[in-house]
Order: C-alpha cells, then structure tokens, then sequence
C-alpha cells in the first residue's frame, strides 16, 4: 500500500453501462479530504455529472456505491456501504445506508466507490475481485429474490460467507417498483428512494464483491486500535447507546408507544389493541422468543443484527434476520399485525423482494383502512386484506413486484396511488409531498422527525434523531412538541449524519461524543481532523445535496406533509396535539438557523462561502451573485 | 502453557480477529494476510474462527527439511523467516491448513501467538476467542527444549 | 389539589418500564413500581429528584449535569401525557398522580 492512501484504497471505480466500459479514477487526496467518501463524494459526483433533465430512469444518472475512510478498519461496524442516487419515489436525490461487508471487501479489492453510469442493454451483474472487474451475464438470475441471488452467486463463484459480499435487486427492482431497495448480506437494505428502481433500470441484477487480497493501512495504527476500544467501551456503557448495544433497535417498539409515536394501524390509533401480549414485545422478549444467533457487520461488537428461526405459527422453521424496529413497525404495527413471529416472516419476505419496509407499511395500511372503510372494494385489489392480515400482505407483496392487477398502481408508491384513487381515500396516506416516505414511526410525536423529513433532501430523514446536542449548545433534552426548539435542533446538527454516511461506518457505532469519532477518523486517516471540519464536511454534503433538488426543480413548495402525516392523534400520549398549528414558524427557525434562504429554499451565499462550496453559488443565484 | 481456546457458537462472524492478526502480521489491515480465519457453515447462519490449535505432534515442524520451525517462549510453532526455503512441505503436512504461503515473500507463515499476547483474543468482540492456561503433556517439555529457536530469534519477529 | 392545600401527605406513582428498568436494577424487561412521597409544594421533578436520589444510575442517566434539567436518555409522561403537553417539571403534583418513565428512542 503506498503510504499517501492512508484509510483509502484511493481508486474510484468507474462502469459505464451501456458501452461496458470499465475503468478507475483516482481519488485524490484533496478530494478525499473535502468529501470524505459515501454521501459526501457521492454528492459531489451527482452534482457534478447528472444533469436537470436526467431523471432517475435516465442513462444519464449515476448510481454511486461508495464506501468510506473507517471501512475495512477495526473500528465497529465498518462495513458500510452509501448509495447516493437520483431517486425513483422524489425523482431527486438519495443517501441511503447498508452494512454488512460491503465497504471492507471493496476496499480490499483496491476500490472506494462504484460509480454505475449509462444503461446495460442486457442484464449483468459486477464481479469485482482485487485483480479484475467484469460485468457478466445476470439472466440465471433473474426472478431470483436477493437471498436466493447471494446463494446462486456464492455457488457459481464458489465462495461461502464473508468471502464474497453481494449487494442485488430482488424481483421488486426488476420491475422498477418505485419504492425497490438494495439488499445485501443476507438482511442489510439500502432502502430509501427506490435506490433499487434505479439498479434496475440500469439492468444491474447484483454486484459481488470478494474479499480482495489488498490491505488497508492506517496513518496510525496504535491509535486507530485505541480509538476503536473507545468506540467500544462508550458504545457499552453510555446510557443512551447501551440499550442499542445489548439489544439493537428491538427496544423502540416498547418506547415509542409509551410516547405516542408508535404508528398503529395507518396513524389511526396510538395506543396498543386490546389483547396484545405487550410483553412479547419487550426487546429482551422479541430477541428471545426466537432461536438466534449474532449476524454482524465487519468488525462489529454490537449485540444488532441477528438471524433467528421462527419458533411457532405458520411459517415455523423458517430462517429470517431479525427485524429493526423499522420492521417490527412497517411488516407489523403499520398494518396491525401484533404476532412477533409473522411480522419477522414478513419482514424478511420484504427484504428478500427488497422492497422498502418503511414505504411498504405506509402503503398496506392504506389499503387495509381503505378496505375498511369501503374506499376500496374487495373486487379493486382482488381479495379482502384485513387488518393484521401476514399472508395478505404477502400475497400483495408477490402482486407488487409483478405489477399484477392493481400491484401495478401500487408498486409506484402510497402517493401517486392514493392521488389515483382519490376522493377519501387519498386522505388517509401517509407521505410528504416530495415523495419522500416517512421511516416507522408516528411522527405527529415526533415533530424533529417530520420537519426533517419534509425538509431532508436525501429521500430520508437528512438530522436524524438528536445525537449529543449538548456539543453544539443546545439543551440535552427538549420537549419533543416544542416548536422552535424542536427547529433549531433539527438545522442546528444538520451534517452530523452526513460526515457520519461518509465514513463507511454504521450510523449506530457512530452514535459517540464526535471528539471520539474524529479521533478514529484521524488516526486512520492522518488529518488532524476535529469536530468542527467534521461537522462542516456533513453539512457541505448536505448543503449540496440540497443544490442538486433545487436544480431539478424540486424546491420549498414540496417541504409538506400529506394530510393524514401531519393529523392530529385521536388517542394516546400526544391526543389533540397538532404540529400544523406551529409549522410555519417551525419553518422559518429551521432555515435561519440551517442559514438556508426561506423564501428560494437555497443555501445562503454566505452558507456556500463558508462550506467551500464557493462554485455553487453562480448555478444556484445566478451569474450575478458574488462568488 | 496458555493456548487459544475457540468457542464457535459466541462467534457472529465480524472478522475483526481477522484484521487483527493481519495487522500483527504485516502492519496494515490485510485479511488475506491473516494466520486465522473465520468460516461460514450452515449457509450464512453460522461462523467459526479457526487458527493453528499448535498441536503437539507438529506435522509441521517434523516435515520441515531445514528445521527452520521451531517452538518460541510462548510455545507456538513459528516460522524464522530467514531459514523457510519456500518449499511448502509445511502447508502439505498440516492437517488443519492453518500453515500458509506468502508468494510475495516466498515464506511459509503461521499463528505464532503473537509472542504471548494473541491480537485476536484481543479484539475479538464477543470472547469467541480466548487465550487461556492448558495443560501440557509431560513429553513436550523436553521436546520444546530440543527444538525450541534461540530467544534472540524469536524476539525477531 | 385539595390534599396539597391541607398540607397531607400522599404517594405519587412512577413507573419504569422496559429498558430504563435497567437504572433501578431491573433486567430490560416489564416494569417497576415506586410510591414516591410527596406533599404541598412538591412538583414534577421534586418528586423525580427524590427517586433518582436512590438509584446512583437513575440519577446519572436522568439528569443533565450541566444544566440541572433532564437529560435526553430518558423520556416522561405525567398521566400518560408526555411531559411538556400536559405537564412540566415544575407542575405541582396531586394525589393520584403517575409518573412513567421509558428509554429514549434512538434510531431504527
């Protein structure tokens, strides 16, 4: 390894699709210093080279897999992959988030980034090795859900485990499902903004990465080791993460009702039916009513990813990775389902068609409220689909991905369906008005998540949760339905997420005090990188991301939830609360302190200037503007 | 004598043991490069780590033409690099194949125990790996003493 | 308010479940009960302050040591009402009174 790459192989692949062109760039120091890697270079590359009229469908746009400085390190949960796209539900951009081996294999193979431009005229996938890429025939793999994809590919390049990572569409991308996802190493799901639509169209089956026999090196090995225990040790025993490190995300469940923001039955209740054993849904009680054992990520700690087999019901001895709390929300409590050991079936059936989970419960539920309510009718779908019925959704899921009968409607979304059927029924779905699908929970209480999500410009949520607000001067903890504040912390550490979707990293092993994180970022690296240049880098990423909508046309007028997102809870611990009553004013906060411009949703000059972002400025304000 | 006692079932397959050892080896983290290495079975259910168990009846040692392995203070079978011919005999003889080749260095390479303090046991996240007293047959004493390397050797690598 | 106006003790109610169990002893899982006294002039989190003096780990993962205030690990509902609708720390508390406290929620 030459010494000046420190944490970076420092290649950036490059395939063009539709001639079979393979070739690599650098990625040089410069470079790597300003975008970092994930979100942060995939921004710079669709600023860069996808242009207004490429829409995601277009051969033109890009589909960036790039992975980031801490990958293939000793640093938990490094194996991080980041798709940066324009994307298929918002026809803007994308940062969505995958694990698994990706980034450490990629990197042993001598790459930082896979960048997909043009269209393949036949169906392919990418074998990369650390001697030689090739895109070669997909067609047996067609039709083949994204496990069944992995175990085909593991036999034909005869490879088991970790040796290869493989990242592919199920059926759902295939048919450019618009809310398709990319899924990997058996359960880890890039699944925002129909990432997976735009794989599709590119006819890209799978991308299979062996662990290549390069290394990485770090600028500073000793400390890299060190900051990795710190990592660790924090990981385990600080309060907010050490129910994340014994339990994953299976703890949400239980929280979220206690505070209203568990989303149950299409926002139609916030509190648990009658009859619900809530004790199985404890996390100590979802990990242990199933036989499991740990599935991690490269170099992980994390007591997260698991496969387990199903101990009971119809689907008994069945295989599946145990659901995140998302699946727990969108498989189950989205559409009523309350049994732990269907919901995990079909959570998993939803990763292996790879289907967005979060999109998925939107867009079920809609149709079970709606066939409650007669909007409707049982002749419309093809069959009667009630409340918490598992096998119903399921079979929806096999009309979705088909685009059979009204599958076809629905496979572009909760939006443009329910828009299609208007009159009562379109009131009742659950989206923003950019087309970007809200993550699983009940956001009418949680307002720093619908603000961030009407204002995100990555298909997602752009803030995130609040992580250690105190280190930017805001107040620990804040009333979650207090409108300004609820703001200013959502603008106020804005970036944070995208320095951390730039690192390779898994956004939960990154959930420490950033002093901890940038000293892990250092030692690899060798910058003397601290949180200030961190935070800047996130919110360059951000800010240009931002650039990137406002180019395609995609501005402030969308930054709406629909009506049945923002409506008002009938029960539970937020009832009679309202956030529309404060939104404008919620508005104007975030943009003053995002130092975006309220009225044109652009990044101020000054914001630009002060995010070296000095050659935006002309394109976004005009030739006039001071650069 | 302290050897490295594997649990497969605590394993969950993150490989950090692999990074680990590969950074001992060569100073970067080079997996391909790394003397123990983890297994899927079951399909993708399952991992267990495997390494050189430094089994008394060293097939290797025995094999070796030039006597270059020997047994170091910490009682691992290790290859002194400037005696291996590269002839491989050692990864022939090994029932585990835990002895590998270097073509870039013409060597054979192996767990060495990472002369006392094993960076695997380390690192590993979930204690599948641990590094603990075993006891030795009475024989290996005086057969360690006859093959054991010089200190000043050992400390070499 | 009447028993706080004639100056009578009372017990108010909280409630830990699930994972902030694990500050009061508890294994992560279901829940557990405390009567917390309180009397005139006792509010929200006078009567938190009393409990988290008794539980070191408590103390540590609800307060804010900066500023005093509540910091973001755990979440509150006074009558099953998150705090800050209904009620703020500094609302007096009354007989029948319950306080629920849960784990933050982060990420998914």
């Amino acid at each position: 390894m030459a010494d000046t790459t420190y944490a970076y192989a420092g290649r950036i692949l490059r395939v063009d699709l539709t001639t079979g062109r393979i070739w690599s760039d650098p990625f040089p120091g410069a470079d790597r210093r300003k975008w970092v890697g994930g979100a942060g270079l995939g921004a710079k590359i669709l600023w860069e080279e996808v242009p207004p009229h490429a829409d995601w469908d277009h051969p033109d746009n890009r589909l960036v897999m790039a992975t980031g400085p801490l990958a293939g390190l000793p640093v938990w949960g490094t194996g991080g992959l980041t798709v940066v796209t324009r994307g298929a539900m918002t026809n803007g951009a994308t940062n969505t988030q995958a694990n698994g081996f990706f980034g450490a294999n990629l990197k042993l193979c001598g790459y930082d980034a896979i960048v997909f431009q043009g269209q393949s005229p036949r169906w392919v996938y990418l074998h990369v090795t650390d001697e030689r890429v090739e895109l070669r025939d997909a067609s047996f793999l067609l039709g083949k859900d994204s496990w069944e994809t992995q175990q085909a590919l593991e036999a034909e390049l005869r490879l088991t485990g970790h040796r290869l990572s493989v990242y592919s569409i199920g059926p759902a991308g295939e048919s450019l499902v618009r809310f398709a996802a990319i899924q990997g190493d058996y359960g880890h799901v890039a699944s925002k903004n129909g990432c997976g639509a735009v794989m599709g169209k590119k006819r890209v089956k799978a991308v299979a990465i062996e662990r290549g026999a390069r290394g990485v090196a770090a600028a500073h090995p000793h400390a890299l080791l060190a900051a990795a225990e710190e990592i660790a040790h924090n990981l385990k025993t600080d309060p907010s993460t050490k129910g994340l490190y014994m339990f994953g995300t299976l703890g949400g469940v239980r929280n979220l009702h206690g505070m209203g923001a568990l989303p149950i039955r299409n926002y139609t209740t916030n509190v648990w039916p009658e009859g619900v054993d809530t004790k199985l849904w404890e996390a100590p009680n979802l990990r242990e009513g199933f036989d499991h054992r740990g599935h991690q990520c490269s170099a992980c700690g994390m007591h997260h990813c698991h496969m387990q087999v199903i101990r009971s019901g119809p689907y008994k001895g069945q295989v599946v990775d145990e659901p995140e709390y998302e699946g727990w929300a969108g498989a189950g409590w989205a559409i009523g389902a309350t049994n732990p050991q269907e919901v995990a079936w079909l959570n998993t059936q939803l990763d292996r068609a790879s289907l967005d989970v979060n999109e998925f419960g939107w867009l079920c539920g809609w149709v079970m409220e709606c066939q409650q309510k007669g909007y409707l009718s049982e002749k419309d779908l093809g069959f009667r689909l009630e409340w918490g019925d598992v096998e119903g959704a399921g079979r929806l899921i096999g009309m979705i991905c088909k685009r059979e009968g009204m599958g076809n409607l629905l496979a572009e979304g909760v939006k443009r369906a329910s828009e299609k059927v208007g009159g009562p029924a379109a009131e009742c779905a659950i989206y923003t008005m950019n087309g970007t699908s809200p993550r699983g929970h009940d956001h009418r209480s949680r307002w720093e998540e619908l603000l961030d999500t009407c204002t995100g410009s990555s298909g997602t949520k752009d803030t995130g949760p609040p992580t250690f607000p105190t280190e930017w001067g805001l107040p620990a903890r804040i009333s979650p339905q207090d409108p300004v504040p609820v703001a200013r912390q959502v603008a106020t550490l804005r970036g944070r997420k995208h320095f951390e979707d730039s690192l390779g990293a898994c956004v939960f092993t990154t959930r420490v005090p950033m002093d901890i994180l940038c000293r892990s970022v250092a030692a690899a690296t060798g910058w003397d990188i601290g949180r200030d240049e961190a935070m800047r880098a996130g919110r360059r990423a951000a800010a240009l991301l931002r650039a990137f909508n406002l180019r395609c046309g995609i501005g402030p007028e969308l930054e709406k939830p629909s009506k049945r997102y923002a409506s008002t809870p009938v029960d539970g611990p937020i009832a009679g609360v309202s956030i529309l009553d404060h939104w404008e004013t919620m508005l104007d906060t975030w943009y003053e302190t995002a130092g975006y411009d309220r009225k044109t949703g652009r990044p101020t000059p000054e914001t630009l200037r002060a995010l070296e972002l000095d050659d935006v400025i002309a394109p976004l304000w005009g030739a006039g503007a001071r650069a | 004598m302290r050897v490295l006692k594997i649990i497969p079932e605590r394993c969950t397959g993150c490989m950090r043991c692999e990074l680990a050892c590969s950074y001992e080896q060569t100073g970067t983290f080079q997996p391909s490069k790394a003397v123990i290495r983890v297994s899927s079975f079951e399909g993708h259910t399952s991992y267990a780590p495997y390494t050189c168990p430094q089994c008394a009846e060293a097939w290797c040692l025995t094999a070796c033409p030039v006597e270059a392995i020997g047994i170091s203070p910490a009682g691992a079978k290790e290859v002194a690099d400037d005696i291996c011919v590269g002839c491989k005999l050692c990864t022939i003889a090994c029932p585990y194949g835990t002895v590998f080749y270097d073509p870039d260095s013409h060597k054979a390479f192996k767990c060495d125990l990472c002369g006392g303090k094993p960076a695997c046991a380390t690192v590993c996240p979930t204690q599948a790996i641990l590094y603990v007293e075993a006891g030795t047959e009475d024989w290996l004493a005086s057969f360690a003493a006859e093959r054991a390397l010089p200190a000043a050797l050992a400390g070499a690598r | 308010m009447s028993g706080a106006a004639t100056g009578e003790q009372f017990h108010v109610k909280v409630e830990l479940i699930a994972w902030a169990t694990t500050f009061v002893g508890g294994d992560g899982s279901d829940r557990k009960v405390f009567e917390v006294k309180a009397g005139p002039g006792d509010d929200v989190r006078s009567v938190l302050k009393r409990l988290s003096g008794r539980f070191p780990a408590l103390d540590q993962a609800l307060w804010d040591r900066g500023s005093g205030e509540l910091a973001e690990h755990l979440e509150v509902a006074v009558n099953d009402a998150l705090l800050g609708i209904r009620h703020t720390l500094d609302t007096p508390v009354k007989p029948g009174d319950e306080i629920l406290l849960m784990g933050q929620f982060m990420g998914g």
